[in-house]
């Protein structure tokens, strides 16, 4: 048991043994056992007068150094002054029996040895002075109720199995870089689709970084397999970034709301600073276009149709570069109201009906001209008439020389026909022959090509 | 159900200097939803030119009052005197008919 009185040196109770003088009424300093008279007050008193305990009302002892009595002392009294101790328990703790502190405890020197907390421990901080919180076996949990923050002056979070780093969680620069330590070794993402663990993807540390999702042995850069292909000859991994392998089929899917574009786009590369020269995109509302050289260029529309965006457009057949004589870049039908003038030696009604059509391929032209009429023929070989209202200007051929085509009559059992000239885009219909029927026909076709510029 | 007709100018060239090429488009409409285009062209020059027996030139003006006013002003642009001179010149040239 601890030791409770004043000091070591003090008991708790002293006798202060006084021999009075003659009226001596206080009696105070060093008794015959060498203490000084000290004490609490007059309830840790006891005062005897030759054997005989006086009553409080015999003395006073209030200064807690001195007793002074009512009556004086006879000579030779023997006055003995018993005082005790004022002492009250430590609150402490037993030693030996351990116990329960209820406030809280201060150790200004540290604790030296191994504190043993086997209940738990609640602290506010914890300054660690060593290196390590060695947990000898089972788990460890840390258990919080907000964020976990791992705070690292270094940066550096390192995963360790053993003695061996296998993982470093880094900042650099304020960038957050997951590595993995070991020689060729991955990072893997995994997770329970309902209760089977799978693989959601792969970062493969042994093929320079190549990703592959649902794919454990990606072959390029990044490799995205939603079924593995049953008959492929191989893998072109080098200068393809992409693949995304399936089996009975495999899509890339472009998603985006409707009326907005969606599509490949491709870059310029060096010396044309251009992130969108090349592409193929789709947008409901134009179609299916391929873009090259920084512009839409050809699209297939919701129909079907093939068109290009610019009537200059078209194919090069039969060469492998662009060469102007071998460009297709038009076609066209339709009709055209031919117009009929200057007769010379024409009999019969001409032009009741005149219809024209055409077809136009690339720079060429052909028409045909149907004629109505009756009784229509020329009535010399020097007869003629113009047709005019071509659908195209015609090119004009070298040195002023016509396009020519041939005319017939419509009945073969009383045929007439002869050629067609064509110039300025004036067509004339000669004689040119004098078995003209001399009843005329009631219907003349003509068919004549010619060039535009 | 509505069906509609309607005739579209889709093109006006000037070709050769005096050529003005007219591309008139005839529409079909169902309920305003197109099921039908068919093209029809004419051509116009300056001038309706004929020669008599006398190798003597005629030059008569076209009458372009019924055309598009589009077109007409395009002809009118494009018809400038030394244009229309050029085009008689030219008709003039050929030989014989």
């Amino acid at each position: 048991m601890p030791y409770i009185g004043t000091s070591p040196s003090q008991g708790v109770r002293r006798v202060h043994t006084y021999t009075a003088t003659a009226n001596q009424t206080t009696f105070t300093g060093a008794g015959a056992e060498g203490a000084t008279l000290s004490y609490k007050d007059s309830n840790f008193v006891d005062v005897y007068q030759n054997g005989v305990k006086l009553g409080d009302a015999d003395y006073t002892a209030t200064s807690g150094t001195a007793i002074v009595l009512g009556t004086g002392a006879t000579v030779s009294d023997l006055v003995v002054v018993v005082a005790y101790d004022v002492f009250s328990a430590a609150d402490t703790v037993s030693k030996a029996d351990g116990g329960t502190f209820d406030g809280a405890v201060t150790f200004a020197g540290g604790v030296s040895g191994v504190l043993d907390v086997d209940s738990g421990i609640t602290v506010d901080n914890i300054t660690i002075d060593g290196t390590e919180i060695d947990l000898s076996s089972g788990n460890l949990t840390i258990d919080v109720a907000g964020q976990l923050v791992i705070n690292s002056d270094s940066g550096q979070v390192v995963l360790q199995d053993d003695t061996v780093n296998w993982g470093n969680l880094q900042n650099s620069s304020g960038d957050f870089v997951i590595e993995s330590l070991g020689t060729d070794k991955d990072i893997i993402f995994k997770g329970l689709d309902d209760s089977s663990v799978i693989e959601a993807m792969r970062i493969d540390m042994s093929l320079g970084g190549f990703v592959g999702i649902g794919n454990a042995g990606p072959s390029t850069k990044l490799h995205i397999r939603s079924a593995q292909a049953s008959n492929i000859a191989a893998y072109r991994g080098g200068t393809t970034g992409l693949i995304v392998e399936g089996d009975t089929a495999s899509y890339i899917q472009m998603v985006a709301n409707k009326q907005a574009p969606m599509g490949m786009l491709f870059d310029g590369g060096n010396g044309h600073n251009d992130s969108a020269r090349g592409g193929l995109i789709y947008d409901i509302d134009t179609g299916l276009s391929i873009k090259s050289g920084g512009s839409t260029r050809w699209t297939i529309d919701e129909t079907g149709n093939l068109l290009p965006s610019a009537t200059s457009l078209g194919v090069y057949l039969g060469v492998t570069s662009a060469t102007a004589s071998n460009l297709l870049e038009d076609y066209e039908e339709g009709t055209w109201t031919p117009s009929l003038s200057q007769p010379s030696n024409r009999v019969g009604t001409w032009g009741s009906t005149l219809v024209g059509t055409y077809t136009k391929v690339g720079r060429k032209v052909t028409v045909h001209c149907s004629i109505g009429g009756s009784g229509m023929y020329f009535s010399a070989t020097s007869g003629y008439t113009a047709v005019t209202g071509f659908p195209f200007a015609a090119t004009q051929p070298t040195n002023s020389s016509p396009y020519a085509g041939a005319w017939s009559g419509g009945s073969v059992a009383y045929s007439s026909g002869g050629t067609v000239y064509l110039y300025a885009s004036t067509a004339y219909l000669h004689s040119s022959n004098s078995g003209q029927s001399s009843s005329g026909v009631n219907s003349i076709g003509f068919c004549v090509t010619y060039f535009v510029a | 159900m509505a069906i509609t007709k309607e005739a579209v100018i889709e093109k006006i060239e000037v070709v050769s200097s005096w050529n003005i090429q007219v591309a008139t488009d005839t529409v079909i409409k169902e309920d305003g939803t197109e099921i039908s285009r068919s093209r029809h062209r004419h051509v116009l020059k300056p001038f309706l030119s004929s020669k008599d027996e006398d190798d003597k030139w005629t030059h008569t003006a076209t009458d372009i009052s019924g055309e598009d006013s589009m077109v007409q002003a395009i002809a009118t642009a494009a018809w400038t005197d030394t244009v229309k001179n050029n085009y008689k010149t030219f008709m003039e040239a050929q030989k014989g008919i």
